[in-house]
């Protein structure tokens, strides 16, 4: 179960830049984040820790990223975790429907992503406002961390 | 039309582009390492994928080196440098068109621009070492042409 007064978002994505962007982008959000950098460890991580939202590339090393959200949604303790899946190869209007409908995205995103853009999805999925102020509230953890955290509510 | 296998012509043109860069800088704002960090992150990785792509064409595996110029050019794009990452789109699409035929041509093209870029990015971060939070390009890029030809 998640908790509200500490959200979690998981960001997957093999590029460490992408990591770094959205890491400064959202050092606000007032909760948690964790990193992943391949669809196993997306996948590993998701069962795990529960995340609230999952933001994942959909193009990833050992595991499609799409095929992460699917599975996490088809899944009952992660059926409620919001998905965005964002992409710089599959875009078009067959893509993001596919993302949608067949593997149960929640958010097509077209890459790159700005940190408008994320702060948009976190408002749609998690119904948390961007902060005015820009103090830096967010907690990163590491994958391990955010598992014992949770394991212990 | 721009043509990803020549050489550019014309006034001299810079690898990253100048609103891009502004926007990360605005991005690390309240983080003064933020934008240099970034770029060195960006170089460690990107010499990586350089290197990866180079040894799977030699190899002729050419899902390796669409996934590699695949990832090069999405993170050259955020940090700005637009045509890198052209190169890279183009040499991705090629790959899946023509099983790799014509690839030597543009790892070579891939591989002038990405020296461009890190010799750029090397510019940029002696600046901000030098001068942390200075908005300003330096006086060396004052004065160049930034339209394409």
């Amino acid at each position: 179960m998640s908790d509200e007064s500490r959200p979690l978002i998981l960001i997957v994505d093999d590029d460490r830049v992408v990591h770094a962007i959205f890491a400064r982008a959202l050092a606000s959000f007032p909760g948690t984040m964790i990193h992943a950098h391949d669809g196993q460890e997306a996948l590993a991580i998701g069962r795990e820790a529960r995340p609230d939202l999952l933001i994942t590339d959909a193009l990833l090393p050992k595991l499609d990223g799409r095929m992460v959200a699917r599975t996490l949604k088809m899944e009952p303790a992660t059926s409620a975790m919001k998905v965005a899946v964002m992409t710089a190869l599959y875009k078009g209007a067959r893509y993001r429907n596919e993302a949608l409908h067949d593997f149960l995205a929640d958010i097509y995103l077209e890459k790159p992503v700005s940190p408008d853009m994320l702060w948009e999805v976190i408002e749609k999925t998690l119904h948390i406002s961007r902060p005015i102020a820009a103090s830096s509230s967010t907690h990163e953890m590491s994958p391990i961390e955010a598992v014992q955290e949770r394991g212990a509510m | 039309m721009f043509d990803e296998t020549q050489p550019m012509k014309g006034p001299a043109r810079l690898a990253l582009d100048r609103d891009s860069i502004a926007s990360l800088r605005e991005l690390g704002e309240d983080d003064p390492s933020f934008f240099s960090d970034l770029l060195a992150v960006y170089i460690q990785q990107s010499d990586l994928l350089v290197a990866r792509a180079s040894e799977a064409l030699a190899a002729s595996d050419i899902d390796e080196w669409s996934r590699a110029v695949h990832s090069l050019g999405g993170s050259s794009r955020n940090i700005g440098a637009l045509h890198l990452a052209a190169v890279c789109t183009a040499a991705e699409k090629l790959a899946h068109a023509s099983n790799g035929a014509g690839s030597f041509v543009l790892i070579n093209r891939l591989k002038i621009e990405y020296e461009a870029v890190k010799k750029e990015i090397h510019m940029l971060r002696a600046v901000e070492i030098r001068h942390p939070g200075n908005r300003e390009f330096p006086p060396l890029f004052q004065g160049i042409d930034l339209k394409e030809v």
